[in-house]
């Protein structure tokens, strides 16, 4: 309506695919590269975990999947990089062991520092790069193409050659020490499960805060449900992506808490003309929302997901309801450009000619409608 | 809603081809889309009041946020600024969060920054914007190293 253009066009996007979860996951092996787990792993850094489900699933399946998924937790330390480096830690943490450290920092603006899997990113100011002495590759800042502000140094410290006393190693212990050697603030994640020494390990000598991650449970009553069934949607791109569109932004208001999607709901259409999609306004459900913060790893999503995945699969056999759930995972900003937002990943019963949450004849009739209640649809998202 | 015809013609092309290969299979279709420019865009306000320490500010209720919102537009834009569709999502204490179309942001981001409220010194401030309402919820988890 106004002629205020954007000052170029977003780079926003969302990627949205449908496809069908495993029927049986090995324990052992869970899956990594394929669809939704990999979208999962491929974030490394995340600070909010949301899942959304019905009251009733949550009260039925809740307590064993809290049984089987790990308790979680991480730390907030203040410490140089060079820290890092130091015998034990080194030999510990990054050689033998394995823990995910993020620093504190505006994208963009900060340096940034990363460590996964035994990998150091740094993110680095033109300046800083130029005095460390350390090998890197320009990356984009958002800003004009061809001026070179940031640059990010790569460094595996599981490399044979990462070991005190080669020359390459002591370039890197240089740069840390006289370049790079300001106190920031790190989130910090062990992978091995903590025990009794606790005290003992070498993160314990910079005071750190540590922090257990438990869920914070809220119940939203009175929700009018969408139709969350995509199959109907998937005749063509265009109506898939209008489901999509729709869809999330009421798993999101849900999220928010929103009053918007509640049946009681009476705004003005002045103040606000969201309605719910195809919502029908005389069936009213109670959805749980539980929320974890703090650097959660990739890995406990996917073991939170799995755990879920199974649970719901059992739930449906056994009382044959329509049920379905959500989970969203979102993002520390790391990147200037291309930053992955967040993903979230909706199952939900695949129940031919279905009504929401009523085990009508013809469900029981048809047991098999259930047999394809592997379905999900994920979401993955971009900013600028 | 949709950004490119051409793009989304190839696409839909590309999927048809998909859709009747796996029709053969009698299998279920499977669609993968990239969505481009959505025709909302999500904002985070916080009213700020710089009379009152931050402690004992008051909460914004849905109608004072709509007039100042109305104001700071009409000041900016005159009559084309205050039939900018707004959305209110939810308001919380001193937080808002709206929902406007697309090519309005622009006009809508610059009319809040920009204005002042006569009574009582009250402003506007942006404290979160995107094109994906979740991830405009969840923040940027900031909030986790401070102490």
């Amino acid at each position: 309506m106004c002629s205020f253009p954007e000052s170029k066009p977003s780079a926003a996007k969302a990627y949205v695919s449908n496809g069908s979860l495993p029927r049986y996951i090995d324990p052992q092996q869970p899956p990594s590269k394929k669809k939704p787990y990999s979208a999962i792993l491929n974030q490394p850094f995340t600070h909010t975990v949301q899942l959304l489900l019905p009251e009733e699933l949550h009260q039925l399946v809740w307590k064993d999947v809290e049984a089987e998924i790990s308790s979680l937790q991480y730390s907030r330390v203040i410490m140089p990089l060079s820290a890092l480096l130091e015998r034990e830690f080194f030999n510990l943490y990054i050689k033998t062991g394995n823990i995910l450290m993020l620093s504190e920092g505006r994208p963009g603006i900060d340096d940034i520092y990363s460590l996964k899997g035994g990998e150091l990113r740094l993110n680095l100011a033109k300046e800083n790069y130029e005095r460390s002495g350390l090998v890197g590759k320009p990356i984009h800042d958002g800003g004009r193409k061809h001026m070179k502000t940031r640059y990010e140094v790569e460094i595996n410290l599981r490399l044979p050659s990462m070991l005190h006393g080669k020359k390459g190693f002591e370039r890197i212990v240089w740069a840390f020490k006289n370049v790079l050697n300001h106190s920031v603030t790190w989130l910090f994640h062990d992978f091995e499960k903590p025990s009794n020494s606790t005290m003992e390990r070498p993160i314990a000598k910079h005071h750190p805060t540590t922090h257990i991650c438990l869920p914070q449970l809220r119940t939203i009553q009175g929700v009018i449900e969408p139709k969350l069934d995509h199959s109907q949607a998937l005749s063509s791109n265009n109506s898939f992506e209008q489901w999509s569109l729709e869809t999330y932004e009421w798993l999101s208001l849900l999220g928010l808490e929103s009053p918007r999607v509640l049946r009681e709901d009476s705004i003005d259409p002045f103040l606000s003309r969201y309605q719910v999609p195809d919502g029908d306004s005389l069936n009213s459900h109670n959805i749980v929302a539980l929320t974890w913060t703090g650097l959660l790893p990739g890995e406990w999503i996917r073991a939170l997901l799995i755990e879920i995945c199974a649970k719901h699969m059992t739930y449906q056999t056994e009382t044959h309801q329509n049920s379905f759930f959500a989970l969203s995972g979102y993002a520390f900003k790391v990147e200037v450009a291309n930053q992955q937002d967040g993903y979230t990943i909706l199952c939900h019963t695949n129940g031919t000619g279905s009504n929401e949450g009523g085990a009508n004849s013809a469900e029981i009739e048809e047991p098999n409608a259930f047999v394809r209640s592997r379905d999900y649809v994920l979401w993955q998202f971009t900013c600028q | 809603m949709v950004s490119n015809p051409t793009e989304t013609e190839s696409a839909e092309a590309e999927a048809l081809v998909h859709a009747q290969s796996t029709k053969l299979a009698s299998q279920p279709t499977y669609r993968s889309i990239t969505i481009r420019n959505p025709p909302h865009i999500y904002l985070r306000l916080s009213l700020l009041a710089s009379t009152l320490p931050s402690s004992n500010q008051p909460p914004v209720d849905t109608l004072t946020a709509r007039t100042y919102l109305t104001s700071a537009l009409s000041q900016f834009l005159g009559l084309t600024g205050t039939a900018i569709p707004i959305d209110f999502l939810k308001v919380e204490a001193r937080d808002v969060w709206i929902r406007v179309p697309r090519e309005d942001s622009a006009a809508v981001v610059g009319a809040l920054s920009q204005w002042i409220g006569k009574d009582g010194g009250v402003s506007w401030r942006v404290k979160g914007k995107g094109e994906w309402l979740g991830a405009v919820a969840a923040g940027d988890g900031s909030q986790l190293f401070e102490p």
